[in-house]
């Protein structure tokens, strides 16, 4: 992706990133969160990983940040209190966060590609339309189109999912299917509250609204 | 038949009672543990006829299921724990009314485990790190929400949250161990990985940490020592029938996988030699987990006055021989693979604590308690529940004529056959201890003064489940041909 | 093969200018007085005091609609790549496809029928 679009959304990501915790209202954090969510999707999308670029909105900006919010919003967390800091605690958050720092940097001292641009490593389309082509005769269905693309260059990433998923994964998939089933049954018999009880907690959202 | 083909059933089945349950609420608590149980004894009845992989290998599906007969044994231990759970639970349906609040209905905890035993059929056939992966999350997402099923009840909702934040955390090791050994060796498939093991060199370390990683996720489902300590919170704190069906099937389905996993590290590395290979030393690794597993359930259960508690001791300690079993890979002199151990030793333990949990079960349903003084002259106020209790816990304890003799026979024969001396003895000390803890419920059954004389009431169905358990027990303790028998 | 975007961005960048100019110019045009009035500060609420605090607390009802909302979510992650491929199977007659998605969408069908009849999704009583 260009240099330029690249320096914007990173800046966008960090930025967010850090006024999350620099912010005292958790709601504002949270809200924080999802442009650099988004910020991260137009990231992986800028290197045409697609997919990851939808589901990071599809879910994270969407799904876990509802999640979040309304986790938040049930506690009733006031306003964080500007609090006075543990000398120790202060010092083990930033020992935590320079070994970290040291444990990164070590792995991409040592990472091969972290001294090269990515560019540099070849993508092996060659190699890989091969393969897709023994698949294809053999009987396992490779999306034609994804193929093609392959040919000029072009990596189809959602084709490339979508074909594993459901050709070689579809007992996972409907495991999944199960899991997710499950799942809703665990929702809803133990998030449900007693049926006759008036329901006094649904007027604090109609208050809101009221005044 | 494909074997697949069972797994869809039992899905369907679960499909229908949900519906069932929802479109239909007067069918009630009995009526969908009706349905269930016999959907569920149709599979049973369909398993001897399924068939493995074809020889030429013609669907993907094979790549990540397998249908050899150590599966479809396990298939029949899940679909057999899972039928006595739903009778069990009708039974159990009056004690959990008192703590769903009147928002929470029954019928949910009869249909849920039903799902379960699917995911617990899937995992007996997993042999692909994928489907072991998304079949485990099946079953325990399921476990989550049983555990903590009794709303209303601090002790069940203390429960569920310990087992959700410890099951999650094992997950993460489990995810951790399988991106690790997928980077070792690039593939997900368990045979291909052992072929592919078998021919790297020099990588002993990293693929020690990737089976460390595998271990810690499975010492949590089986609950091996060191990380068995939610069983006894979650065991009391759960239903009954869940703590029955965690003791059984988790722990079944856990021990397949696990034994798959150490065979594919294992390979066809022969007799244990000490030479030092990750091989070797995964072996020791074993030995030491069900040694210090042994050590701790038999020597915790000694002071527990809780039978929850001591049900739940006693299955670590259980799960201490069945690891023990599983790390005498190479038999010298037996004819039984240490896979064939394991799954006997399974196969026992199911009558056993099954026909145990089930007398709780009947008894808390009318005294409201669970401790083991409750029991306390069962002998005289209830005779066919304190004679079912007397056998399952002479099983429990491994007496002669017992198929729980049995089980700890083999295990015996196998740390002889390859020399544990050590083991031998801890496994020793343990079986001791478990005469003495499992005694501590017979003299309350037969020695202790009643507090109250009412017999308890007990159903014509259970009554004639629970004397198939004790039969059971028994029978199959006499002809240990039998169960080798759907073994092979 | 990104310049196609830029005029994307551009759009991005006048939206974005065009609400932080009209806020700020109200801010400096607006002449607000600098001196601490509570009053003046306080939020308005029809000529009242507001009483209270400023979030109120939201019913678990809610909770559950977002737990399920991320669940079908979840779903719709899985839909993604099947409406991507589904075209590409069905030209190379592998009908399973459509079989495969028929029983995932089923089963979760049948999850969904549940919530409704459970009145998970139910606002009101």
């Amino acid at each position: 992706m260009p240099l330029p679009l690249f320096i914007l959304f990173s800046a966008l990501t960090l930025g967010f990133a850090v006024a999350v915790i620099a912010n005292r209202n958790p709601v504002t954090a949270a809200l924080c969160l999802v442009v650099s969510f988004v910020g991260l999707a137009a990231l992986f999308i800028g290197l045409s990983a697609f997919f990851i670029g939808i589901v990071q909105i599809l879910v994270y900006a969407g799904a876990v940040m509802v999640l979040f919010l309304f986790i938040i919003m049930l506690m009733d967390i006031e306003e964080e209190e500007r609090k006075h800091f543990d000398r120790l605690r202060t010092a083990g958050g930033i020992a935590v966060g320079i070994g970290v720092a040291f444990l990164i940097g070590g792995v991409l001292w040592d990472f091969d590609y972290g001294k090269a641009s990515l560019d540099d490593v070849p993508v092996q389309f060659e190699a890989a339309i091969t393969l897709r082509e023994a698949d294809a005769d053999s009987g396992i269905v490779r999306s034609a189109n994804a193929t093609a693309a392959l040919r000029e260059g072009r990596l189809k990433d959602v084709a490339l999912v979508g074909e594993k998923l459901f050709n070689d994964y579809n007992l996972h998939l409907q495991m999944i299917a199960v899991l997710i089933l499950i799942a809703t049954i665990g929702v809803v018999t133990l998030g449900k509250k007693d049926s006759p009880a008036p329901d006094s907690g649904s007027s604090g959202g109609d208050k809101a609204s009221e005044s | 038949m494909p074997a697949y083909i069972l797994e869809l059933i039992v899905v369907g089945l679960g499909l229908i009672l949900l519906l069932l349950e929802s479109f239909l609420p007067r069918l009630g608590a009995k009526g969908l543990a009706a349905i269930g149980s016999v959907g569920l004894l149709v599979v049973l009845f369909l398993l001897p006829s399924v068939t493995g992989a074809p020889s030429e290998s013609t669907g993907i599906i094979w790549k990540f299921y397998s249908a050899d007969s150590l599966a479809l044994f396990y298939k029949g231990l899940a679909l057999i724990t899972t039928i006595l759970v739903l009778m069990m639970s009708v039974v159990y349906v009056p004690v959990m009314q008192r703590y769903l609040g009147t928002g929470g209905g029954v019928g949910e905890y009869l249909i849920l485990p039903v799902f379960t035993c699917a995911g617990l059929m899937w995992m007996a056939s997993a042999n692909d790190l994928t489907s072991i992966f998304v079949s485990l999350e099946v079953v325990t997402i399921g476990f989550y929400i049983m555990v903590a099923y009794m709303r209303r009840n601090v002790g069940s909702l203390e429960a569920g949250v310990k087992y959700l934040i410890l099951g999650a955390v094992s997950t993460g090791f489990l995810v951790y161990g399988i991106a690790f050994l997928f980077g070792v060796t690039g593939q997900t498939n368990l045979d291909v990985i052992s072929t592919v093991l078998g021919l790297l060199e020099g990588q002993d370390k990293i693929i020690l940490f990737s089976f460390a990683l595998l271990l810690v996720a499975f010492g949590f489902k089986v609950a091996a020592v060191p990380f068995q300590m939610w069983v006894p919170d979650v065991y009391q704190g759960a239903p009954t029938p869940t703590a029955a069906f965690l003791s059984v099937g988790s722990k079944a389905a856990g021990f397949i996988v696990l034994s798959r996993i150490v065979d594919a590290f294992l390979g066809d590395h022969g007799v244990q030699t000490g030479d030092g290979s990750y091989q070797d030393q995964i072996q020791r690794v074993l030995l030491v987990v069900a040694g210090a597993t042994i050590l701790f359930g038999s020597l915790a259960a000694i002071p527990q006055t809780n039978f929850k508690r001591l049900m739940a001791y006693s299955s670590i300690s259980h799960a201490g021989f069945i690891l023990l079993a599983l790390a005498c890979a190479y038999p010298v002199r037996m004819d039984m693979a240490s896979g064939e151990v394991v799954a006997f030793y399974l196969a026992a333990y199911l009558p056993m604590t099954m026909a145990a949990f089930f007398v709780l079960c009947i008894v808390r349903s009318s005294r409201g308690e669970e401790e083991i003084s409750v029991l306390d002259g069962l002998g005289k106020r209830s005779p066919f529940l304190a004679f079912v209790l007397l056998v399952s816990v002479m099983g429990l304890a491994g007496i002669p004529l017992t198929v729980g003799f049995l089980g700890k026979l083999y295990v015996f024969q196998a740390a002889l056959d390859q020399g544990h001396f050590v083991l031998l003895a801890i496994a020793t000390l343990g079986a001791a201890a478990g005469f003495y803890y499992y005694f501590k419920v017979v003299r309350s059954m037969y020695w202790n003064a009643p507090s109250d004389q009412d017999a308890i009431a007990v159903g014509t169905g259970s009554r004639v489940l629970l004397a198939l358990l004790a039969a059971a027990i028994i029978f199959l303790g006499l002809n240990q041909g039998i169960i080798l028998g759907f073994l092979r | 093969m990104l310049n196609q975007y830029i005029p994307v961005l551009m759009h991005l960048l006048v939206v974005v200018g065009f609400a932080t100019m009209t806020l700020l110019m109200s801010v400096w045009f607006g002449r607000r007085s600098t001196s601490k009035q509570d009053i003046k500060d306080t939020a308005y609420e029809c000529g009242m005091i507001p009483i209270g605090e400023n979030q109120p607390r939201f019913s678990v009802k809610f909770y559950i609609v977002a737990m399920l909302f991320v669940l079908f979510d979840i779903e719709v992650v899985f839909l993604y790549p099947w409406a991507v491929v589904f075209r590409d199977f069905l030209s190379a007659d592998q009908i399973l496809i459509f079989w495969s998605i028929l029983g995932f969408v089923g089963i979760l069908f049948v999850a969904y029928l549940y919530a409704l009849k459970k009145r998970a999704l139910n606002w009101v009583g």
